[in-house]
Protein backbone atom coordinates (compact mmCIF):
# COMPACT_ATOMS: atom_id res chain seq x y z
CA UNK A 1 0.00 0.00 0.00
CA UNK A 2 1.56 3.07 -0.76
CA UNK A 3 -0.51 6.62 0.86
CA UNK A 4 -0.22 10.03 -0.02
CA UNK A 5 -0.26 13.36 2.09
CA UNK A 6 -2.55 14.38 -0.68
CA UNK A 7 -4.65 11.53 -0.63
CA UNK A 8 -4.74 12.06 3.76
CA UNK A 9 -5.21 15.98 3.00
CA UNK A 10 -8.72 14.89 1.39
CA UNK A 11 -9.62 12.77 3.94
CA UNK A 12 -9.26 15.17 6.57
CA UNK A 13 -11.04 17.62 4.31
CA UNK A 14 -13.93 15.10 4.34
CA UNK A 15 -14.29 14.92 7.14
CA UNK A 16 -15.13 18.54 7.36
CA UNK A 17 -13.85 19.51 10.51
CA UNK A 18 -13.12 23.40 11.69
CA UNK A 19 -9.56 23.29 10.51
CA UNK A 20 -8.26 25.38 7.49
CA UNK A 21 -7.22 23.22 4.87
CA UNK A 22 -4.96 26.20 2.96
CA UNK A 23 -2.84 26.54 6.37
CA UNK A 24 -2.97 22.60 7.71
CA UNK A 25 0.59 21.65 8.48
CA UNK A 26 1.69 17.88 7.72
CA UNK A 27 3.84 17.56 10.48
CA UNK A 28 1.84 19.01 13.61
CA UNK A 29 -0.63 16.78 15.44
CA UNK A 30 -4.27 17.63 13.70
CA UNK A 31 -5.59 17.96 17.59
CA UNK A 32 -3.75 21.22 17.67
CA UNK A 33 -4.94 22.37 14.41
CA UNK A 34 -8.24 22.85 15.38
CA UNK A 35 -9.49 19.45 15.09
CA UNK A 36 -11.16 18.52 18.46
CA UNK A 37 -11.58 14.84 19.54
CA UNK A 38 -14.91 13.72 17.62
CA UNK A 39 -13.78 14.77 14.18
CA UNK A 40 -10.54 12.79 14.92
CA UNK A 41 -12.26 9.75 15.85
CA UNK A 42 -13.91 10.15 11.93
CA UNK A 43 -10.78 10.57 10.28
CA UNK A 44 -9.76 7.49 11.59
CA UNK A 45 -12.43 5.93 10.43
CA UNK A 46 -12.68 7.05 7.47
CA UNK A 47 -9.50 5.97 6.97
CA UNK A 48 -10.11 2.55 8.25
CA UNK A 49 -12.98 1.94 5.51
CA UNK A 50 -10.53 3.56 2.70
CA UNK A 51 -7.83 1.71 3.55
CA UNK A 52 -9.21 -1.03 4.68
CA UNK A 53 -7.44 -1.41 8.29
CA UNK A 54 -8.17 -1.39 11.42
CA UNK A 55 -6.15 1.00 13.92
CA UNK A 56 -6.73 0.05 17.55
CA UNK A 57 -6.44 2.44 20.39
CA UNK A 58 -3.05 1.47 21.46
CA UNK A 59 -1.46 2.89 18.11
CA UNK A 60 -3.25 6.36 18.03
CA UNK A 61 -0.38 8.05 19.00
CA UNK A 62 1.48 6.62 15.75
CA UNK A 63 -1.63 8.63 13.84
CA UNK A 64 -1.78 11.86 15.08
CA UNK A 65 -0.22 14.37 12.06
CA UNK A 66 -0.89 13.98 8.44
CA UNK A 67 2.45 12.97 8.03
CA UNK A 68 2.78 10.17 10.67
CA UNK A 69 -1.12 9.29 9.46
CA UNK A 70 1.16 8.49 5.99
CA UNK A 71 3.99 6.76 7.37
CA UNK A 72 1.61 4.22 9.96
CA UNK A 73 -0.12 3.47 6.49
CA UNK A 74 2.76 2.56 4.53
CA UNK A 75 4.00 0.23 7.03
CA UNK A 76 1.14 -1.91 7.09
CA UNK B 1 -54.96 -2.58 14.07
CA UNK B 2 -52.54 -2.12 17.18
CA UNK B 3 -50.22 0.99 17.16
CA UNK B 4 -49.16 3.96 19.03
CA UNK B 5 -52.25 6.21 20.07
CA UNK B 6 -50.21 8.92 22.04
CA UNK B 7 -47.43 9.74 24.02
CA UNK B 8 -46.47 11.34 27.13
CA UNK B 9 -43.56 12.65 28.28
CA UNK B 10 -41.57 13.70 31.59
CA UNK B 11 -37.97 15.30 31.66
CA UNK B 12 -37.45 16.85 35.34
CA UNK B 13 -37.46 20.77 35.95
CA UNK B 14 -34.00 20.74 36.76
CA UNK B 15 -31.11 21.07 34.27
CA UNK B 16 -27.80 21.74 34.95
CA UNK B 17 -25.71 24.02 32.38
CA UNK B 18 -22.88 22.77 30.15
CA UNK B 19 -21.51 26.19 29.83
CA UNK B 20 -20.84 25.78 33.81
CA UNK B 21 -18.72 23.06 32.96
CA UNK B 22 -16.58 24.25 29.96
CA UNK B 23 -13.59 25.52 31.67
CA UNK B 24 -13.32 22.23 33.77
CA UNK B 25 -13.40 19.96 30.56
CA UNK B 26 -11.98 22.67 28.39
CA UNK B 27 -14.83 22.78 25.67
CA UNK B 28 -15.34 25.81 23.68
CA UNK B 29 -19.30 27.27 23.39
CA UNK B 30 -18.82 25.69 19.41
CA UNK B 31 -18.21 22.46 20.57
CA UNK B 32 -20.94 22.42 23.33
CA UNK B 33 -23.37 23.43 20.92
CA UNK B 34 -21.79 22.30 17.63
CA UNK B 35 -20.40 18.67 18.02
CA UNK B 36 -21.76 16.96 21.67
CA UNK B 37 -25.09 19.14 20.83
CA UNK B 38 -26.25 19.51 24.86
CA UNK B 39 -26.41 23.22 26.41
CA UNK B 40 -27.94 21.94 29.60
CA UNK B 41 -28.80 18.56 30.16
CA UNK B 42 -31.92 17.35 32.89
CA UNK B 43 -31.42 16.18 36.14
CA UNK B 44 -34.06 14.63 37.95
CA UNK B 45 -34.21 15.14 42.18
CA UNK B 46 -32.15 13.53 44.63
CA UNK B 47 -33.72 10.14 45.98
CA UNK B 48 -36.21 10.22 42.72
CA UNK B 49 -36.02 6.74 41.10
CA UNK B 50 -37.21 4.89 37.96
CA UNK B 51 -40.40 3.79 38.45
CA UNK B 52 -41.05 7.99 40.15
CA UNK B 53 -40.57 9.22 36.23
CA UNK B 54 -42.54 6.66 34.92
CA UNK B 55 -45.57 7.87 37.07
CA UNK B 56 -44.54 11.40 35.96
CA UNK B 57 -45.18 10.52 32.98
CA UNK B 58 -48.49 8.67 32.71
CA UNK B 59 -49.74 11.92 34.97
CA UNK B 60 -48.35 14.16 32.15
CA UNK B 61 -50.46 11.33 29.67
CA UNK B 62 -53.50 11.36 32.22
CA UNK B 63 -53.73 15.23 31.90
CA UNK B 64 -54.10 15.19 27.79
CA UNK B 65 -55.69 12.01 27.39
CA UNK B 66 -58.79 10.46 28.55
CA UNK B 67 -57.70 7.38 30.19
CA UNK B 68 -59.51 4.43 32.20
CA UNK B 69 -57.01 2.60 34.07
CA UNK B 70 -59.25 -0.39 34.60
CA UNK B 71 -58.86 -0.73 30.66
CA UNK B 72 -54.51 -1.37 30.72
CA UNK B 73 -53.64 -4.88 29.94
CA UNK B 74 -50.28 -4.66 29.69
CA UNK B 75 -47.25 -2.44 30.66
CA UNK B 76 -43.84 -2.67 30.25
CA UNK B 77 -40.68 -0.61 31.43
CA UNK B 78 -37.81 -0.12 28.87
CA UNK B 79 -35.09 0.41 31.95
CA UNK B 80 -31.08 -0.34 32.79
CA UNK B 81 -31.57 1.80 36.14
CA UNK B 82 -34.40 -0.05 38.22
CA UNK B 83 -35.32 0.71 41.11
CA UNK B 84 -34.05 -2.39 42.51
CA UNK B 85 -32.53 -5.42 41.21
CA UNK B 86 -35.60 -7.23 42.31
CA UNK B 87 -38.52 -7.00 42.02
CA UNK B 88 -38.54 -5.21 38.14
CA UNK B 89 -39.60 -1.95 38.04
CA UNK B 90 -43.16 -2.74 36.16
CA UNK B 91 -44.33 -4.16 38.77
CA UNK B 92 -43.41 -0.64 41.11
CA UNK B 93 -45.05 0.94 38.25
CA UNK B 94 -48.32 -1.01 38.31
CA UNK B 95 -48.64 -0.89 41.89
CA UNK B 96 -48.09 3.14 42.11
CA UNK B 97 -50.34 3.92 39.06
CA UNK B 98 -53.06 1.04 40.45
CA UNK B 99 -53.62 -0.89 37.55
CA UNK B 100 -55.64 -4.13 37.26
CA UNK B 101 -54.80 -7.76 38.92
CA UNK B 102 -55.44 -8.81 35.62
CA UNK B 103 -52.70 -6.43 33.79
CA UNK B 104 -49.05 -7.98 32.58
CA UNK B 105 -45.90 -6.37 33.92
CA UNK B 106 -42.61 -7.12 33.13
CA UNK B 107 -38.88 -4.77 32.67
CA UNK B 108 -37.12 -4.82 29.21
CA UNK B 109 -33.09 -4.13 29.74
CA UNK B 110 -32.05 -2.29 26.90
CA UNK B 111 -30.67 0.99 26.80
CA UNK B 112 -30.57 3.51 23.62
CA UNK B 113 -32.38 0.94 21.09
CA UNK B 114 -34.86 0.10 24.01
CA UNK B 115 -37.66 2.04 22.94
CA UNK B 116 -37.91 0.27 19.34
CA UNK B 117 -37.32 -2.95 20.54
CA UNK B 118 -40.31 -2.07 23.36
CA UNK B 119 -42.41 -0.75 20.58
CA UNK B 120 -42.20 -4.16 18.88
CA UNK B 121 -42.23 -6.39 21.81
CA UNK B 122 -45.74 -4.60 23.21
CA UNK B 123 -47.49 -5.08 20.08
CA UNK B 124 -46.62 -8.41 19.26
CA UNK B 125 -47.21 -9.20 22.94
CA UNK B 126 -50.60 -7.66 22.84
CA UNK B 127 -51.45 -9.13 19.64
CA UNK B 128 -51.08 -12.46 20.43
CA UNK B 129 -52.52 -12.57 24.00
CA UNK B 130 -55.92 -10.26 22.60
CA UNK B 131 -54.94 -7.23 24.69
CA UNK B 132 -56.56 -3.64 23.57
CA UNK B 133 -54.69 -1.17 25.72
CA UNK B 134 -51.16 -1.49 26.68
CA UNK B 135 -48.80 1.22 28.26
CA UNK B 136 -44.55 1.44 27.28
CA UNK B 137 -42.38 3.19 29.09
CA UNK B 138 -39.14 4.37 28.95
CA UNK B 139 -37.11 5.75 32.07
CA UNK B 140 -33.55 5.90 33.21
CA UNK B 141 -31.69 8.56 35.30
CA UNK B 142 -28.07 8.43 34.35
CA UNK B 143 -27.40 11.60 36.43
CA UNK B 144 -27.16 8.51 39.29
CA UNK B 145 -24.33 6.52 37.03
CA UNK B 146 -22.40 9.25 35.30
CA UNK B 147 -19.17 10.31 36.51
CA UNK B 148 -19.46 13.86 37.16
CA UNK B 149 -15.26 14.35 36.39
CA UNK B 150 -15.43 12.13 33.38
CA UNK B 151 -15.12 14.71 30.24
CA UNK B 152 -16.75 12.04 27.43
CA UNK B 153 -20.15 11.34 29.69
CA UNK B 154 -20.57 14.15 32.53
CA UNK B 155 -22.13 16.78 29.81
CA UNK B 156 -24.29 14.33 27.21
CA UNK B 157 -26.75 12.40 29.01
CA UNK B 158 -29.69 13.65 30.83
CA UNK B 159 -32.84 11.98 32.91
CA UNK B 160 -36.16 11.47 31.38
CA UNK B 161 -39.07 8.96 31.10
CA UNK B 162 -42.15 8.65 28.57
CA UNK B 163 -45.16 6.55 28.36
CA UNK B 164 -46.53 5.17 25.12
CA UNK B 165 -50.16 4.55 24.79
CA UNK B 166 -50.51 1.55 22.43
CA UNK B 167 -53.98 0.98 21.56
CA UNK B 168 -56.21 -0.15 18.11
CA UNK B 169 -57.02 3.64 17.95
CA UNK B 170 -53.40 3.74 16.61
CA UNK B 171 -52.14 7.60 14.95
CA UNK B 172 -48.83 5.26 14.20
CA UNK B 173 -48.72 1.80 13.16
CA UNK B 174 -45.70 -0.27 12.54
CA UNK B 175 -44.95 -1.54 9.15
CA UNK B 176 -41.63 -3.38 9.81
CA UNK B 177 -38.73 -3.59 12.45
CA UNK B 178 -35.00 -4.69 12.24
CA UNK B 179 -32.94 -5.46 15.31
CA UNK B 180 -29.08 -6.36 15.32
CA UNK B 181 -26.62 -7.02 18.27
CA UNK B 182 -22.80 -6.95 18.89
CA UNK B 183 -22.00 -8.67 22.02
CA UNK B 184 -18.76 -8.97 21.57
CA UNK B 185 -17.66 -5.14 22.26
CA UNK B 186 -20.06 -4.87 25.06
CA UNK B 187 -17.11 -3.64 27.26
CA UNK B 188 -17.20 -0.42 24.75
CA UNK B 189 -20.04 1.34 26.68
CA UNK B 190 -20.72 -0.20 30.41
CA UNK B 191 -21.38 0.55 33.82
CA UNK B 192 -20.20 -1.11 36.87
CA UNK B 193 -20.06 1.30 39.42
CA UNK B 194 -20.04 4.26 36.81
CA UNK B 195 -20.45 5.08 33.06
CA UNK B 196 -17.76 4.16 31.09
CA UNK B 197 -17.58 5.09 27.55
CA UNK B 198 -14.85 4.59 24.68
CA UNK B 199 -16.57 7.38 22.48
CA UNK B 200 -14.07 6.56 19.28
CA UNK B 201 -15.66 2.70 19.44
CA UNK B 202 -19.24 3.96 19.86
CA UNK B 203 -19.03 6.35 17.12
CA UNK B 204 -17.12 4.38 14.94
CA UNK B 205 -19.93 1.57 15.49
CA UNK B 206 -22.96 4.13 15.25
CA UNK B 207 -21.95 5.92 11.82
CA UNK B 208 -21.10 2.58 10.39
CA UNK B 209 -24.01 0.29 11.51
CA UNK B 210 -26.87 2.46 11.85
CA UNK B 211 -26.88 4.07 8.13
CA UNK B 212 -26.68 0.76 6.37
CA UNK B 213 -29.27 -0.65 8.54
CA UNK B 214 -32.00 2.16 7.58
CA UNK B 215 -30.79 1.90 3.84
CA UNK B 216 -31.63 -2.29 4.33
CA UNK B 217 -34.55 -2.27 6.41
CA UNK B 218 -36.04 0.58 4.07
CA UNK B 219 -34.73 -1.76 0.79
CA UNK B 220 -36.57 -4.49 1.93
CA UNK B 221 -40.00 -2.46 2.25
CA UNK B 222 -39.24 -1.03 -1.26
CA UNK B 223 -38.92 2.44 -0.06
CA UNK B 224 -36.31 5.02 -0.75
CA UNK B 225 -36.23 8.42 0.71
CA UNK B 226 -38.87 9.82 -0.91
CA UNK B 227 -41.42 7.77 0.53
CA UNK B 228 -40.26 9.20 4.09
CA UNK B 229 -41.32 12.07 6.02
CA UNK B 230 -38.87 12.08 8.95
CA UNK B 231 -35.95 10.20 10.11
CA UNK B 232 -36.19 9.76 14.22
CA UNK B 233 -32.65 8.92 15.15
CA UNK B 234 -31.82 8.35 18.38
CA UNK B 235 -30.65 11.39 20.02
CA UNK B 236 -26.44 10.51 20.76
CA UNK B 237 -25.29 14.04 20.00
CA UNK B 238 -25.66 16.25 17.76
CA UNK B 239 -21.80 14.90 15.83
CA UNK B 240 -23.75 11.32 16.03
CA UNK B 241 -26.69 12.60 14.18
CA UNK B 242 -25.29 14.70 11.66
CA UNK B 243 -22.86 11.99 11.06
CA UNK B 244 -25.22 9.02 10.31
CA UNK B 245 -27.58 11.71 8.13
CA UNK B 246 -24.24 12.53 6.15
CA UNK B 247 -23.80 9.04 5.48
CA UNK B 248 -27.44 8.81 4.76
CA UNK B 249 -27.16 11.40 1.96
CA UNK B 250 -30.63 13.00 3.58
CA UNK B 251 -31.71 16.51 3.58
CA UNK B 252 -31.03 18.13 7.24
CA UNK B 253 -35.05 19.06 7.86
CA UNK B 254 -36.29 15.75 7.33
CA UNK B 255 -33.66 14.72 10.54
CA UNK B 256 -34.80 16.22 14.11
CA UNK B 257 -32.03 17.39 16.15
CA UNK B 258 -33.57 18.22 19.66
CA UNK B 259 -31.78 17.19 22.84
CA UNK B 260 -29.92 20.70 23.06
CA UNK B 261 -31.82 21.81 26.12
CA UNK B 262 -31.76 18.57 27.92
CA UNK B 263 -29.13 15.70 26.61
CA UNK B 264 -29.11 11.84 25.40
CA UNK B 265 -32.38 10.39 27.16
CA UNK B 266 -31.60 7.18 26.34
CA UNK B 267 -34.59 4.99 24.99
CA UNK B 268 -36.97 8.17 26.03
CA UNK B 269 -34.93 9.96 22.93
CA UNK B 270 -37.12 8.85 20.42
CA UNK B 271 -40.69 8.99 21.95
CA UNK B 272 -40.06 12.81 23.13
CA UNK B 273 -39.79 13.47 19.58
CA UNK B 274 -42.15 11.53 18.24
CA UNK B 275 -45.02 12.95 21.01
CA UNK B 276 -44.33 16.54 19.31
CA UNK B 277 -45.26 14.29 15.54
CA UNK B 278 -48.51 13.65 16.99
CA UNK B 279 -49.67 17.34 16.65
CA UNK B 280 -48.48 17.20 12.90
CA UNK B 281 -51.05 16.34 10.40
CA UNK B 282 -48.34 14.92 8.18
CA UNK B 283 -49.49 11.22 7.33
CA UNK B 284 -46.78 8.91 6.02
CA UNK B 285 -43.67 6.73 6.40
CA UNK B 286 -41.27 7.63 9.61
CA UNK B 287 -37.75 5.76 10.19
CA UNK B 288 -37.05 5.50 13.78
CA UNK B 289 -33.39 3.97 14.62
CA UNK B 290 -31.73 3.91 17.82
CA UNK B 291 -27.99 2.40 19.01
CA UNK B 292 -26.11 2.10 21.77
CA UNK B 293 -25.48 0.15 24.90
CA UNK B 294 -24.89 -3.52 24.20
CA UNK B 295 -23.94 -2.93 21.32
CA UNK B 296 -27.50 -2.93 20.27
CA UNK B 297 -29.11 -1.45 17.44
CA UNK B 298 -32.91 -1.35 16.34
CA UNK B 299 -34.90 0.14 13.37
CA UNK B 300 -38.74 0.53 12.21
CA UNK B 301 -40.38 2.33 9.91
CA UNK B 302 -43.91 3.23 11.20
CA UNK B 303 -47.01 5.09 9.04
CA UNK B 304 -48.96 8.25 10.79
CA UNK B 305 -52.21 7.44 9.88
CA UNK B 306 -53.95 10.11 11.10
Amino acid sequence: MTVTVEEIRSIVDEADTMAEMDTLVNDLPLTEQDVDSLDMANILLLLEEKYEVKIPDEDLSQVQSINSIVNYLNSK
Amino acid sequence: MLGIETIATYIPKTKESNYDLKEKFEFDDDFIENKIGVKQHAVKDEGFKSSDMCVKAFDNLKSTTDINIEEIECCIVVTQNPDFNIPHTAAIVHGKLDLPSSCAAFDISLGCSGFVYGLSNIISFMKNNGMKKGLLFTSDQYSDIVDKDDKNTALLFGDAATVTLISDDATFIPIDFSFGTNGKDYKELMCEETLQMNGRAVFSFTATTAPKHIKALLSKNTLTDKNIEKYYLHQGSRYIVDTIRKRLKVDAEKVPFDMMEYGNTISSSIPIMLQKELATTTKGNYVLSAFGVGLSWASAIIEKIK
